[in-house]
């Protein structure tokens, strides 16, 4: 098991159902985390690692150390360009280009993310090996772009390997009666094979000393 | 669930779970929809499905059907008794439990669901010429004429856009179903159209049942939003089926009932209004609390595109907030919408008051109940409006929980009164005119609060003005709270919260004034 710390200044997790205006998840879900882990070691297969398990926890404070009113990320709503193509009625991309359209953004996004190996399916080399590997070695690690937190305009400002956490934190828990709804696996194409699982995030932050208790795992695996 | 290769079977019962981890909130209202839509068959026995039973339970809706029945044939039955007409081509969701007395709550209803998730003339063909209803608003004498489109069908009585129905109710369903728009506003096409299992999607169908929809009028002129939809978090469904009966069935006195009921000035109020009146639902209510928040979202004309309603803003908002008493009073005063009479005799919805969509937008977001109250203050015209309606913001003052406002208002209450005491004695002694002396050392401290830019300013004309109030001598509140207000008072980061607060205090202050004009004197 290793632990990651991550700053990511802002960042948009477009929710599944959302096309006209991109409303985003209240965090960034699980699968877009682990997609950012696939980055960061340069493995272009989703299902590279599945089985992987993933636990993560949301900083209690702001870049500048203040405590933060409410433990989720503020959320800002800008204007953007967005493809028609994508997002809008695809036939009218070719004649009148990209259209605006809201974008909701959350901002000042900071988290500790456990990833731990031993349920992964595949045969080695595990993730947590090589993003040991890409972190303290990264001139052996082949990979292109700047490394981002699902879209690419959300690159990650830092990420590093950490021993002991310190600083208060809210643990985000999986909970079948919890009100967050986060992704887990996403189909990118018609959203019939996306996955969810519903979460809690503490109210109280704690100072994690020791590895997340079971309860705070998910792992990561594609539908049936 | 089985499989076939030819197409795809729906299991028999058909089982939905709210605690499926693949539920979004959208799930979740669609359930509850549907549980309200079984358990108003329940109550009406007519318009149950013939060889369809369904039982609700908490947490659970389970559907058998004849065997008899193709998969088809089911979805077409049940759709049927979901989604009707009323004789005056009004859409008519037995779900929502309205009772055909009440046109003015179905036809708010209808209008909102014309104008968002049904807002494509395809998704609703009907009459070129809009008929007229007239709609009598409770407590009210007057017959208001209000103007609807007419529907001869909708999309959801044939699953419009999702391959759920076709021609031939004996050929298998597809393995896959569309999510249309009229299913999930906002859900555009693209490149790849939204999919779903199709038990699923037909779920989904019940999600225009489960959510509420409000028609806005903010004062904010910016605000381009036409319509809000509130889709619940619901988390119990027997419970919220009851009380989304509950809500159809209540009189004038609450809220989201009639015509009236269904205006509201922001995205926030309408979301809080429409929790607030499920929570008074449970108050005789065995299972507690049927929902846990919810999700408001806007629809409106966006400056790039003047032919449709886009989802314009997405607001969350949980069941509980700190000072969501001061909101509920501000409603009760405050919240009942408007209807205005043109010219040729037609009514449309008319804004209504500013102050509770201001403190729904607060506490939505976090802020200060208080937050920006002094938008409604700069200008002359609004803040003498204001001090018209003493009796809500005093009810307002009492709801208020936070012991440092209720400090700081009680505090500038009991200078007020003392002030008013020396203007009372000044105008028998002088002769003068004890109300226009009031009206002008209300509008020098309105500009005095206004002018001071920071809190040390605005900290010295305070405690200047309760000196003044006393002749030197100490408020009893002063005395009580020393401590705490000196410290609230010279907090730079309090500013603006004691800038609103003050203002809050002018025109909430309810004294004996009319005695007072007339002589008599309140200190």
């Amino acid at each position: 098991m290793l632990t990651l710390h991550v700053e990511v200044p802002y960042g948009s997790f477009r929710k599944s159902y959302a096309r006209s205006l991109a409303e985003t998840y209240p965090l960034p879900p699980p699968a877009t985390v682990y997609g950012m882990l696939l980055s960061l070691v340069g493995e272009g297969f989703r299902r590279r690692h599945v089985g992987v398990r993933l636990a993560l926890a949301f900083s209690g404070t702001y870049g500048n150390g203040s405590q933060r009113h409410s433990p989720f990320p503020r959320v800002a709503q800008t204007l953007r360009k967005l493809s028609r193509y994508k997002y809008g009625e695809a036939p009218k991309q070719s004649e009148q280009g990209n259209r605006p359209d809201y974008i909701e953004t959350l901002c000042d996004i900071a988290f500790l993310c456990w990833v731990d190996s031993a349920q992964e399916t595949n045969p080695e080399p595990r993730l947590e090996m090589r993003l040991r590997e890409a972190l303290e070695t990264p001139e052996k690690i082949t990979r292109y772009g700047v490394l981002s937190l699902g879209l690419s305009d959300d690159a990650v400002n830092d990420i590093c390997l950490v021993q002991k956490p310190t600083g208060d934190w809210h643990r985000l828990k999986p909970s079948q009666e919890g009100s967050l709804e986060l992704p887990v696996w996403v189909d990118h194409v018609g959203s019939r094979h996306t996955r969810w699982q519903r979460y809690e995030l503490e109210r109280e932050p704690v100072t994690p000393t020791e590895p997340p208790l079971e309860a705070y795992w998910t792992v990561i695996r594609p539908p049936a | 669930m089985g499989q076939r290769t030819t197409g795809y079977q729906l299991p028999n019962p058909l089982v939905y779970e709210l605690g499926n981890p693949n539920f979004t909130v959208y799930h979740r209202a669609a359930l509850g929809g549907l549980a309200a839509t079984i358990e108003a068959w329940k109550k009406n026995p007519r318009l149950k499905p013939e060889g369809i039973a369904a039982e609700v339970d908490a947490g659970k809706v389970e559907i058998r059907w004849d065997k008899k029945l193709s998969d088809r044939q089911f979805i077409r039955r049940l759709l049927e008794a979901s989604f009707r007409l009323t004789p005056d081509k009004l859409i008519d969701l037995p779900g929502h439990g309205i009772e055909t007395d009440r046109d003015g709550l179905r036809l708010a209803i209808h209008t909102g669901l014309c104008g968002t998730f049904l807002q494509h003339n395809k998704m609703r063909p009907g009459e070129k010429t809009p008929r007229t209803l007239k709609v009598q608003v409770e407590g009210e004498e007057q017959e208001y004429l209000l103007t609807y489109k007419a529907v001869n069908s909708y999309a959801h009585q044939k699953a419009q856009g999702t391959r759920l129905l076709g021609g031939d109710d004996q050929a298998p369903l597809p393995p896959v179903a569309l999510i249309p728009q009229s299913v999930v506003p906002g859900a555009m096409t693209g490149a790849s159209e939204l999919e779903g299992p199709p038990e699923e999607v037909l779920l989904l169908l019940y999600l225009m049942v489960g959510s509420a929809v409000f028609l806005l009028r903010s004062y904010r002129h910016e605000s381009r939003a036409q319509y809000c939809l509130v889709i619940p978090d619901v988390k119990n469904l027997k419970s919220f089926a009851r009380n989304l009966r509950q809500i159809a069935a209540r009189g004038a006195n609450f809220l989201t009932n009639g015509y009236p009921g269904r205006i509201a000035g922001g995205t926030e109020e309408a979301a809080l209004r429409f929790l607030l009146a499920l929570e008074a639902g449970n108050l005789t209510e065995e299972f507690g609390r049927s929902v846990s928040g919810c999700l408001a979202v806007a629809m409106g004309k966006a400056p790039w595109d003047r032919k449709q309603n886009y989802r314009t803003l997405v607001v969350r908002l949980g069941a509980e907030y700190p000072e969501l008493e001061v909101f509920r009073a501000a409603l009760q005063h405050f919240g009942k919408g408007r209807l205005l009479t043109s010219a040729r005799g037609e009514a449309f919805p008319a804004s209504p008051n500013p102050l509770p969509e201001l403190i729904a937008a607060n506490l939505a977001a976090e802020r200060h109940w208080c937050a920006d109250f002094i938008q409604r203050c700069q200008e002359k015209k609004d803040f003498e409006q204001l001090t018209f309606q003493k009796g809500g913001l005093a009810a307002m003052t009492k709801a208020i929980k936070d012991e440092d406002d209720q400090a700081i208002i009680a505090i500038f209450h009991e200078a007020w009164r003392m002030t008013m005491g020396a203007l009372s004695e000044r105008a028998q002694r002088e002769g003068s005119d004890f109300t226009a002396l009031v009206e002008r050392e209300r509008e020098r401290t309105r500009n005095a609060i206004l002018r001071a830019k920071t809190a040390e300013a605005l900290a010295g004309w305070f405690l200047r003005f309760c000196a003044d109030a006393t002749k030197g001598a100490a408020l009893a509140g002063m005395k009580r709270n020393a401590a705490r207000v000196r410290e609230f008072i010279f907090n730079p980061r309090n500013f603006e919260r004691f800038q609103n607060l003050l203002l809050f205090a002018l025109v909430s202050y309810m004294g004996r004034e009319d005695n007072l004009s007339e002589g008599g004197i309140d200190a």
